[in-house]
């Protein structure tokens, strides 16, 4: 047998971290799975609720906003669901983590697990949601006779943007709201700010001066356009979108690892 | 009676060892003060010019070596440091000074069904907690049949957890955990659920471990288990190590010891302490 743990060796947490979720991946998965239909195990319609709530929120939307925005906006629904996606995706991938790593935390002191497995979960869960929310839409835009253009194969990339931004933030987030209660209801109100400058159900263009300046340096705007511009308008997405997105995924998955390997220990500890 | 046993020769490359622990302290900080919002953190922090808190050293120069197939026991008071002792041999503390190393995977039986969830059925749990335990899905495939054999549970496997007994339940915690013989075992406690049958046949997997080459390390209050489990035994108290030697003398010794805290803090009284011996 060969030496399988020596505390004297020099602890590289990160690595520790990226090669233990690699060997839990069955775990990751059962987690995944088991959250998705646990939650809904008591109702008739089961999973499918994960569907309902964007679903029911679109339509709502759409019956509140179409008045405003029909005429400027065709097949306003789907301009909709495109920025509803994301910001969903988003929203419940960060709540999630903060919420899961309160409860299930208190397993990490009981079983050795790489520590950052549950906010792994949490994004993974909501993206699965998205991938969902993106079949529903491909769904509706062919019962609505929405052309679906060459330009889709550029969704992917959003895909990969959204989940590292969110994965970042979910991991700064995670450790410091149990550590700080408060950081979770300020965070709360922060999303709900965000939401609104995001030109989820509405134009950018409807605006000029600081209020504009404001909605574009919001990343989230950036990272519905990456889904928007080639679904909704038949374009690809402008290569500024890319960039800022791209180097803000980069610098907030640094930071979230950073933040997350900082503060887990004493999160854990106070659970 | 309280002498301190010399750290017994330590060998490196082909090791005998299973697990050996040098001078191992752990001290961690608990704030004073509990400031869980951001408010009171401010406020403690114009108070007192910096967070207070105090430390709790819970090990205090630990040192133990544990043979390839020993059954080792580890006895002591409440707060005598046991516990922590098995959250860092399972990783889940890293010591503040001093050495541990291990040879071999460790398997905790620390917080048995700890991730179970009710509302999911007795199969699913199962394919969880072995997760958990850090299986892949496929080698659970393959042990599945006896961990279900094992754990006693026939027809109710399909049915949600939460109409399970709280001993079906344990019997299945016990069941995936021990579905594979681990190199090292990690046991606190868990001799105290299920009935006497579902004990027996514990201690008889144990046994069968232990014999085919796994390393046992048992906590537990009940002495007499440990005596008769256990070949050597280190007796904690206040997260030093008092004695290591074998099970029955350090067992003995404790007991003594007990005995004479138990006099001097009440008249003594004969039954209670009936179910110590």
């Amino acid at each position: 047998m060969t030496l399988f743990y020596d505390s004297a060796q020099p602890r590289r947490p990160f690595r520790e971290e990226i090669f233990g979720l690699w060997q839990y991946r069955d775990l990751v998965w059962l987690l995944v799975w088991r959250n998705l239909t646990v939650r809904y195990k008591r109702s008739i319609l089961g999973a499918l609720w994960s569907l309902m709530d964007p679903l029911l929120t679109m339509v709502i939307m759409t019956i509140v906003f179409s008045e405003l925005l029909a005429r400027k906006v065709p097949f306003f629904a789907l301009y909709l669901f495109t920025g509803l996606l994301i910001y969903t995706f988003f929203a419940q991938a960060t709540q999630n983590a903060i919420a899961n790593f309160q409860q299930a935390g208190r397993l990490l002191t009981k079983v050795y697990l790489p520590r950052s497995v549950f906010v792994l979960v949490s994004v993974s869960e909501a993206m699965v949601n998205f991938l969902i929310g993106l079949g529903i839409m491909m769904g509706l835009a062919w019962v609505v006779k929405f052309p679906i253009t060459w330009t889709w194969w550029s969704v992917p990339v959003a895909l990969m943007l959204s989940f590292l931004v969110a994965i970042g933030v979910a991991l700064a987030l995670a450790p410091l709201s149990v550590l700080y209660a408060d950081i979770g209801n300020i965070y709360a109100a922060l999303l709900r700010l965000v939401m609104y400058l995001s030109a989820i159900f509405y134009e950018v263009d409807i605006f000029s001066g600081w209020p504009r300046r404001l909605i574009e340096i919001n990343p989230l705007y950036h990272l519905i356009l990456l889904l928007r511009e080639p679904v909704y308008w038949h374009r690809l997405p402008n290569i500024y979108s890319f960039i800022y997105v791209g180097l803000l995924a980069l610098a907030l998955w640094i930071m979230g690892w950073k933040l997350f390997l900082r503060f887990v220990d004493e999160a854990i500890l106070t659970l | 009676m309280l002498k301190q046993q010399a750290s017994e020769p330590l060998s490196t490359d082909v090791s005998p060892w299973a697990i050996v622990v040098e001078d191992l302290h752990l001290y961690y900080r608990r704030p004073r003060h509990d400031a869980t919002s951001i408010k009171e953190l401010v406020l403690s922090l114009l108070r007192h010019r910096r967070l207070s808190s105090y430390e709790v050293q819970a090990l205090r120069g630990v040192s133990l070596s544990i043979r390839k197939g020993e059954v080792y026991g580890i006895i002591g008071r409440n707060g005598a440091g046991k516990s922590t002792l098995f959250k860092v041999l399972s990783r889940l503390l890293r010591p503040t000074r001093g050495r541990v190393r291990i040879w071999g995977r460790v398997v905790p039986l620390l917080g048995i069904g700890a991730g179970f969830h009710p509302e999911l059925t007795g199969r699913e749990n199962i394919y969880l907690y072995s997760a958990l335990l850090g299986r892949s899905k496929k080698r659970t495939d393959e042990l599945f049949d006896e961990i279900v054999d094992f754990a006693e549970i026939g027809d109710f496997i399909d049915a949600p957890l939460r109409t399970y007994s709280s001993g079906m339940v344990a019997r299945l915690g016990f069941a995936v955990a021990m579905a594979e013989r681990p190199d090292i075992l990690l046991v606190d406690e868990v001799l105290a659920v299920g009935d006497v049958n579902f004990k027996m046949k514990c201690q008889r997997r144990f046994e069968q471990f232990a014999r085919e080459g796994s390393t046992i390390v048992i906590i537990s209050h009940a002495l007499n288990v440990i005596r008769d489990m256990c070949n050597r035994v280190t007796w904690l108290h206040e997260g030093r190590v008092m004695t290591t030697g074998p099970a029955e003398d350090v067992v003995r010794e404790f007991w003594r010891f007990m005995q004479g805290i138990r006099e001097s803090a009440r008249p003594l009284r004969v039954e209670s302490l009936k179910h110590v011996a």
